[in-house]
């Protein structure tokens, strides 16, 4: 948001909008300047500054980071770079570290040796402890600790391991030994272009996931790295494939809900905690056994169909003590089982607040969906409009305006229901659920004029436009941390 | 690839008969296939798995040593860090990077260096002492931790059925 500003007045290249994809259509951002000027006093809660770099921006910024810490702290370009990863390439946290001794920490993170054993010289003939074969010593390699292996042995032994994802954690093969094997080291043992290449990525992308200030754009195939000073949960547009992230957590942006609640959240919808709940909620332990008893029918004389007890629905009693009087079950209130009712009205309840949520964060989840759908149509009808010569395709762009900021209203919208259901009941949360129900309002209001276009003016869209942007600003000043 | 891992398999073989460790016998199922070996394993002394002998497979990758080779017992275990199916799960049968349990980074991890041998030995010491942090068996880590009175009785049952005895 903070970047491309300009971007947004210009017109002319708008032919991505034509396809309605998704992603497209909420990264887009074209009706910013109908926004009004935000208050300077108060600062737009959704404002971050962060910046998008191509792979090799980002490395020369880390390189950059490496040499300068090579300068400031005297050391060679590896010890830098593993001593930056280490402390999440913070500086003065690593300077914290290094004030005191910067050799034992070398030692502790694997570049530099202990004790460096001598080197066995005079044998002609030595042989490698992996694949116990002779090999001339000149053919046996190591690192610092001098544990030494054969040139084919190390490669297989780095080729495997990166198969598996590993790149700046190689070490040595010994056991227990952990010195860290250095770039230069192992590509000296990787002939094949694919393996080297996959080496090179993978070290790039260690960098990348330890670095405080760098995160790897989640869109996929995407190779934009996100840059920014302070790192908050605020909104990252991706310059080149659209998405929109959450710096914080890389997951869907999703304000004003925070990045851990969104997790418990998500995770809440994708597990099966809610059908534990379904079951206490529509079923009776046997009173005897206590095997879980679902009703399937309408008779309330139940036959457990483990222990075969018989026993009353409605009072959980035995259904001798019923007789034939099934109909005068007056058991019920002489003997209540409160312990058990009270779980499973409270788990009922539990399942219902559930419920309402997750149905409203689906329902947007899905209108979201087809106004993408409605997105597509106004683009065609701007095209016939146009042909018909009813006005110039500029005399449109206020439609795909107004769909464009009616997507951006309903995603936050939809991000509201998980903050509301982890709200706590009080004052707060019916102020928020007071201004998510005047979003929602004004959202559906300019949803069904979007749809009727053409019998609404101009301005009375706009209009709907700039309340509805007004009230997800309202609420996101109260509930959005800046 | 496979013609490394041989030589490496038989001399391995060959080191464990000359000077087997105490407690511990294992070579190839047949010496045509040298990748799937079975070995007996002797549970150690004052532990409750003490007289027991049990009986596993160890089925070794092409490309070993630089992978590792993967262990199952073949009687009825009940310990914390062997799956009910008899998979053992231990920290230098895992590769560095491949963490199912959440070990610490310091516990030892395999590495082309290590051997059959210390597997075993590695084993046995499990068998002393489980690690009911990492558990591959929720219940036997749970009765490890909470009833260990009652875990080494089943422990007991263990050692009796791997004899022969027991029902």
């Amino acid at each position: 948001m903070a970047q491309s500003l300009e971007e947004d007045y210009i017109y002319s290249d708008d032919d991505d909008d034509d396809d309605a994809d998704p992603n497209d259509y909420y990264g887009d951002e074209c009706m910013e300047e109908d926004q009004e000027p935000v208050d300077e006093r108060e600062p737009d809660p959704e404002h971050f500054d962060f910046k998008c770099l191509t792979v090799s921006e980002a490395k020369n910024f880390l390189d950059k980071q490496v040499q300068e810490t090579c300068g400031k702290l005297k050391v060679d370009k590896r010890s830098a770079q593993v001593l930056l990863m280490a402390h999440g390439w913070i500086f003065s946290e690593l300077e914290k570290r290094t004030e005191q001794d910067i050799s034992n920490l070398l030692i502790e993170k694997g570049v530099r040796a202990r004790n460096i054993p001598q080197v066995r010289k005079g044998g002609y003939v030595s042989s490698c402890s992996v694949c116990l074969q002779r090999k001339q010593p000149s053919d046996l390699k190591g690192l610092l600790c001098s544990h030494s292996f054969c040139k084919e042995c190390w490669s297989k032994h780095f080729e495997t391991l990166i198969n598996n994802g590993i790149a700046t954690d190689l070490q040595c093969m010994a056991s227990d030994c952990h010195i860290g094997a250095p770039e230069e080291f192992v590509l000296s043992f990787l002939e094949e272009d694919s393996h080297r290449q996959k080496y090179q990525k993978f070290v790039f992308r260690d960098y990348i996931k330890s670095h405080y200030n760098l995160r790897f754009c989640p869109g996929a195939d995407c190779s934009i790295v996100a840059y920014s000073e302070k790192p908050q949960s605020k909104r990252v547009d991706c310059i080149q494939c659209k998405t929109s992230f959450c710096f914080n957590c890389c997951g869907a942006y999703h304000a004003p809900t925070d990045c851990e609640t969104v997790k418990k959240w998500l995770m809440k919808c994708a597990d099966d905690s809610e059908t534990a709940n379904y079951i206490s909620a529509n079923t009776k332990d046997c009173p005897k056994c206590h095997a879980c008893i679902e009703k399937n029918g309408g008779c309330n004389h139940m036959q457990c169909s483990r222990c075969k007890y018989d026993f009353c629905w409605v009072c959980m009693g035995d259904w001798k003590s019923h007789g034939t009087e099934y109909y005068e079950c007056s058991r019920y209130k002489e003997n209540p089982n409160i312990v058990n009712e009270n779980a499973q009205v409270k788990a009922r309840e539990a399942l219902k607040k559930y419920l309402f949520y997750h149905g409203r964060w689906e329902n947007h989840a899905k209108s979201l969906q087809l106004e993408a759908v409605t997105l597509a149509n106004i683009n065609k009808r701007i095209q016939e409009k146009v042909m018909k010569n009813e006005g110039t395709w500029i005399d449109w762009q206020y439609l795909l305006n107004a769909a464009s900021l009616l997507a951006k209203c309903r995603y936050s919208l939809q991000y509201t229901y998980p903050y509301a259901y982890y709200l706590e009941s009080g004052a707060r949360k019916r102020l928020f659920e007071y201004q998510q129900a005047q979003l929602e309002a004004e959202i559906e209001n300019l949803s069904w004029k979007i749809e009727r276009a053409e019998k609404y003016q101009r301005g009375d869209l706009e209009n709907q436009m700039a309340v509805a942007e007004k009230r997800r600003q309202t609420l996101f000043k109260d509930f959005f941390p800046t | 690839m496979a013609g490394s891992a041989l030589r490496r398999l038989m001399a391995e073989y060959k080191q464990l008969t000359v000077n087997p460790p105490e407690g511990i016998v294992a070579g190839p199922v047949n010496e045509e296939n040298f990748f799937e070996w079975e070995a007996l394993i002797v549970g150690p002394e004052g532990t409750c798995f003490e007289g027991g002998v049990f009986p596993a497979e160890i089925i070794f990758p092409t490309d070993y040593p630089l992978t590792p080779p993967k262990m199952k017992f073949k009687c009825e275990m009940f310990h914390p860090n062997i799956y009910s199916d008899g998979r053992v799960c231990i920290s230098i049968l895992h590769a560095p990077g491949d963490d199912p349990m959440g070990y610490e980074s310091s516990a030892e991890r395999w590495s082309p260096v290590q051997s059959v041998e210390k597997i075993l030995l590695s084993v046995v010491s499990m068998l002393a002492e489980p690690n009911a942090e990492s558990g591959a068996n929720v219940d036997a880590s749970k009765m490890w931790r909470d009833e260990r009175e009652l875990f080494y009785k089943r422990a007991k049952e263990i050692v009796k059925k791997s004899l022969g005895y027991g029902s």
